[in-house]
């Protein structure tokens, strides 16, 4: 489950793109987390998410709202917010800090941006994970730029198939940009693919 | 997952673009599931990409069911209780105390991103490492291995095709150029990509057990990570020897 570990992507596309997951542990803090994880949620949706989302019931665009995401939402979820600055993490850690709800919260995004977020939501990194990228038969990958939109969903639920589809119809304008965006977002249930940044992306594959 | 071929009208570029192993496929005038190819991800179930309703899952008994806990994230595994790939890896260490000081850990994903692998690669991918790693107990691809010193998995799980696989374990930092070595060469013998991570407690200087490591041995990782923010509680306590 390194679903945001390995996003491909430039610093300056990676500067707006930030994942914030709490979850709780199996024997430890899992009984009773459903409120907590939602207290997560909802203490980031004061920041502007741009996606909410939970593994095991399905993100915001696809299940209608973020409330509808809550409501769903049961003991042991996998509670995502996505962000696509760092001032917003940065309010919604400070506050979820001062909350102490005692679920594991985990941030990917460019690692020193990051660490740097922690220090201004005066927070100390316990551990850190970092992708070595991608090893054997890499011909079999699609091109860099259509890897970036692609890698946005760890778990593959937007296949470059459906990325093909979209561009399609942006040409032949029967979507625009941003709802082509919206509609790659939908099967990523994590809630962690970034529709204002797959619409930077679309914009310059066409 | 099957296609009420009665029902099907034929559309089947509104379904097969969710599709990410191109398991849905024509035949005649109506889409079929390519079963050796599907991997049971519930994507195109999930989706409302068919007006008609067609899709429709199948009571799926082992060892196809493997398919389904290694390819739709929403499934939990009851073992772990993790959905996605079934392991919680780094992401709950603050609790767990799973990679320690002077360790790190890997997490070799095969089939990421988006191609899909056989359980015939994850397995070599296992006993390329097997000398060099005591593999997480809590995980999916260990449950099913045979024996944890050979990396070998179970027969009956070996034909199996699924969507992505996390081979993982725990490693003390001198071996991490052993480790990469033996990545590097199985690389070459598999049918399919694996995406690298490590992971590890960070220092009270903030550094990582294995960055000077992998910087003299000549790897770039990244710039994106993953931090866990240490805000768990009951909180996992280790001294820095």
């Amino acid at each position: 489950m390194t679903h945001t570990l390995h996003r491909t992507g430039t610093p300056i596309d990676q500067a707006a793109d930030y994942t914030l997951m709490a979850m709780a542990t199996k024997d430890a803090n899992l009984k009773g987390s459903r409120e907590k994880l939602v207290g997560v949620l909802r203490i980031c949706l004061k920041h502007n998410p741009i996606n909410i989302g939970d593994t095991q019931q399905g993100d915001m665009y696809l299940l209608g709202s973020a409330e509808e995401v809550f409501k769903r939402m049961v003991d042991g979820a996998i509670a995502h917010a996505h962000f696509d600055n760092k001032e917003n993490l940065i309010k919604s850690l400070k506050e979820i800090r001062e909350a102490d709800l005692g679920m594991s919260v985990i941030v990917t995004g460019l690692f020193d941006e990051v660490k740097d977020c922690c220090a201004q939501a005066k927070l100390t990194p316990h551990t850190a994970a970092l992708s070595l990228g991608i090893w054997g038969k890499t011909e079999l990958l699609p091109d860099k730029k259509k890897l970036d939109i692609h890698t946005m969903c760890g778990h593959a639920m937007v296949p470059v198939a459906l990325l093909d589809s979209v561009i399609a119809k942006v040409k032949q304008q029967k979507l625009t940009i941003e709802e082509a965006a919206v509609e790659l977002t939908k099967p990523c249930v994590c809630g962690v693919f970034n529709p204002t940044r797959a619409a930077e992306l679309l914009r310059r594959l066409l | 997952m099957r296609i009420i071929q009665e029902e099907c009208r034929g559309c089947i570029e509104k379904c097969s673009v969710y599709c990410p192993t191109q398991a849905i496929i024509r035949d005649d005038d109506v889409a079929t599931i390519d079963r050796d190819r599907c991997v049971e991800c519930y994507n195109c179930y999930r989706m409302p990409c068919c007006p008609y309703d067609c899709f429709e899952p199948e009571d799926l008994a082992w060892p196809r069911s493997f398919r389904r806990a290694m390819s739709d994230p929403i499934t939990v595994d009851n073992r772990t209780g993790v959905s996605g790939r079934g392991t919680a890896e780094m992401k709950t260490n603050d609790v767990t105390g799973r990679i320690r000081y002077g360790h790190f850990g890997i997490g070799v994903e095969l089939g990421r991103p988006g191609v899909g692998t056989s359980m015939r690669d994850v397995e070599k991918v296992c006993i390329a490492l097997a000398p060099h790693i005591s593999f997480e107990p809590k995980n999916p691809v260990t449950y099913v291995m045979k024996d944890t010193k050979t990396g070998k998995l179970r027969e009956d799980i070996l034909g199996e095709f699924v969507l992505s696989a996390i081979v993982e374990g725990d490693v003390l930092i001198e071996k991490l150029e052993a480790v990469l070595a033996a990545l590097k060469e199985v690389g070459g013998e598999v049918e399919t990509v694996f995406s690298v991570g490590l992971s590890s407690r960070v220092y009270p200087d903030g550094s990582l057990v294995f960055k000077d490591r992998l910087a003299r041995l000549g790897y770039t990782p990244y710039l994106c990570g993953k931090t866990n923010v240490g805000l768990a509680k009951p909180a996992f306590v280790e001294e820095l020897r």
